[in-house]
């Protein structure tokens, strides 16, 4: 049974546990098995949880033999990204800074989980603090591409990612700053979701750019993903920015179809650097809307050249402030207290931060300090209100944006950690939701000659999650998922 | 656009707290450089009559009620640092 439940959707697996078809204790047991296989190539988990997930999967059937099960959703398992914080486990960030470090509560998201009868089965690998896009800056090595081994997974969210697309779960959570959920959901040939800042808490996941950071779903399916959402969108006091405002679930409205809509092109997302397989499959997906019944139209966001830029002086900025509480004090990694305190916080943070984490927290600094302030984090804040204007501009003549994911389909394992720039250019068309605040989803649309998945991203206006999921759902149904990797034996780089 | 020098990113490192040798500030000091020099783009755009983005548009925060709430008990962060112990946190001497 392993192997084919690698294949099987989270409703699938919903369906048979609560019609007995199988035991949330079997399917658990049965994934565990697939990842201890599959997982030392992917390399997708930092964490297992295999007792306690076992232990929590009898749980639920027994709670299912009683008729008492909290949701449809029982028994069901899922993975979450390691700077999620899950009471009584280590939560690394893929740093060596938080070792050590055991989470003294659960993060909203999980106790949402916890609650609806989710059993997690583990915690899956990230760029260092969530900063990359390749999950190659993890301190526990680099994820792999499910599709294709040597290549890179996406990031920062490339094990929430890959686990979905091996099959190791069939959905997952991650986070998206400036597009860690749709660039690895692009690069693994899976669905995932950036939420309207504010729906989902960010309480519990840990900092790195608090005016950009949401939590957001990874599946196969674009049903799986509206249900994900469905459970972990919710109002929480202890998240100042999370909005209370009601929310209708996604769920019961994905078949309402795009009949009528008019679909946004934005020119400046199909120019430049885009690869010309990934623009062809792009096209094909926006023609198979339009034959869905949805209305194409060309717009402009005439400042997107200088999102990237803005990007990574917010971003920057924002983490230099938040990483700042790893110091030594409090919590994880503590070194050179022989020489006294400025020693150990220099030395602590030497020692326990990679080098990309490093360099944006002097990046951040630099643009954070007195001289510079106003040319570059107050030009970058003003650069981000032009950003948000281009959004509102082009949402007045449409209901949806249709854009490619990624410039690029995945590239090799190690191509571009030599260049950081390089590295940033691989987010250039993700990273304007973030700065904007608005939704974005990414699926795939097919494959390029050499079988390797393209991301097809839709954007909507703030709290339109819904819509967005209905034109996903449009799309897949014309175009079919790419269901999970095959992960034959292939060359490991 | 500023030119970054050696000086500039090691006063940088001494306010990000992050102790680098001499040879890493010099890496740093080309690197931001290349990034600094990239990012000078956004000196392209007018923006004399734009207000910077403030908080997120479109967000109704859930307001928490002026309530004094219980709190987790000390043990728990004491569990999180073996140099905690009922006085609190230790750190080097700072003064004598």
């Amino acid at each position: 049974m392993g192997s084919q439940a690698r294949e099987w959707t989270a409703k699938e697996m919903a369906i048979q546990i609560r019609e007995k078809q199988i035991s949330s204790v079997e399917l658990c047991r049965a994934l565990l098995e697939e990842i201890q296989r599959a997982d030392q190539r992917v390399k997708a988990f930092i964490t297992l949880f295999a007792e306690e997930a076992l232990d929590r999967a009898r749980e639920m059937d027994s709670l299912l033999s009683k008729g008492k099960a909290p949701s449809p959703w029982t028994g069901v398992p899922i993975a979450i990204k390691d700077n999620l914080c899950m009471e009584g486990t280590s939560t690394t960030c893929a740093s060596k800074i938080l070792e050590g470090f055991v989470s003294p509560y659960d993060a909203k998201v999980v106790s949402l989980l916890k609650e609806a009868g989710l059993v997690i089965l583990g915690k899956t690998n990230l760029d260092e603090f969530a900063m990359g896009s390749s999950t190659e800056n993890s301190a526990f090595g680099p994820t792999r591409n499910p599709w294709d081994l040597k290549r890179a997974p996406g990031g920062s969210s490339g094990g929430s990612a890959a686990a979905v697309a091996a099959g190791l779960v069939p959905w997952s959570l991650g986070s998206d700053t400036g597009g860690s959920i749709r660039q690895p959901a692009s690069f693994c040939g899976v669905v995932g979701l950036k939420p309207t800042y504010g729906t989902v808490s960010r309480y519990g996941l840990v900092a790195f750019a608090s005016s950009l950071d949401q939590i957001g779903p990874f599946s196969r399916t674009v049903e799986d993903g509206a249900a994900l959402f469905d459970l972990i969108a919710a109002p929480d006091a202890m998240d100042s920015t999370c909005s209370s405002r009601h929310r209708t679930p996604s769920s019961p409205t994905l078949s309402e179809g795009v009949e009528g809509l008019v679909l946004g092109m934005p020119k400046e997302y199909f120019e430049g650097g885009l690869d010309p397989e990934v623009k062809e499959s792009v096209m094909r997906g926006c023609e198979a809307l339009e034959s869905a019944g949805a209305r194409l139209q060309e717009v402009s966001l005439p400042r997107t050249e200088y999102a990237i830029a803005t990007y990574y002086l917010v971003a920057t900025a924002e983490a230099s402030s938040n990483l700042a509480r790893y110091d030594g004090v409090q919590y994880g990694m503590r070194k050179g207290t022989e020489e006294g305190l400025r020693s150990l916080y220099e030395n602590t943070r030497r020692e326990g931060f990679g080098e990309e984490v490093k360099r944006r927290i002097m990046l951040g600094t630099y643009a954070l300090s007195s001289g510079y302030y106003d040319a570059y984090y107050l030009k970058a804040l003003k650069v981000r209100a032009l950003l948000r204007e281009d959004f509102q501009r082009a949402f007045e003549s449409c209901d949806l944006l249709i854009t490619p994911t990624t410039p690029t389909t995945p590239f090799l394992l190690g191509e571009r950690t030599d260049d950081p720039i390089s590295m940033y250019l691989s987010d250039v068309l993700t990273v304007s939701a973030n700065l904007a605040g608005i939704p974005g989803v990414s699926l795939p649309c097919g494959k390029s000659a050499q079988g390797l998945p393209i991301g097809f991203q839709i954007l909507g206006k703030p709290f339109e999650e819904n819509l967005l999921f209905r034109a996903a759902w449009a799309l897949e149904t014309s175009l079919g998922t790419l269901g999970v990797a095959p992960l034959d034996e292939g060359d490991i780089a | 656009m500023a030119e970054v020098t050696l000086d500039d990113v090691r006063h940088v490192a001494v306010l990000a707290r992050i102790a680098f040798t001499d040879e890493e500030l010099e890496r740093l000091t080309q690197e931001l450089q290349n990034i600094l020099k990239w990012v000078d783009k956004l000196q392209e755009l007018d923006t004399e009559m734009v207000e910077p983005a403030g908080p997120m548009v479109g967000t109704d925060p859930e307001r928490r009620g002026d309530r004094v709430q219980p709190s987790r008990p000390a043990e728990t962060w004491r569990e999180l640092a073996s140099w905690c112990d009922e006085e609190g946190f230790k750190v080097p001497r700072v003064v004598e």
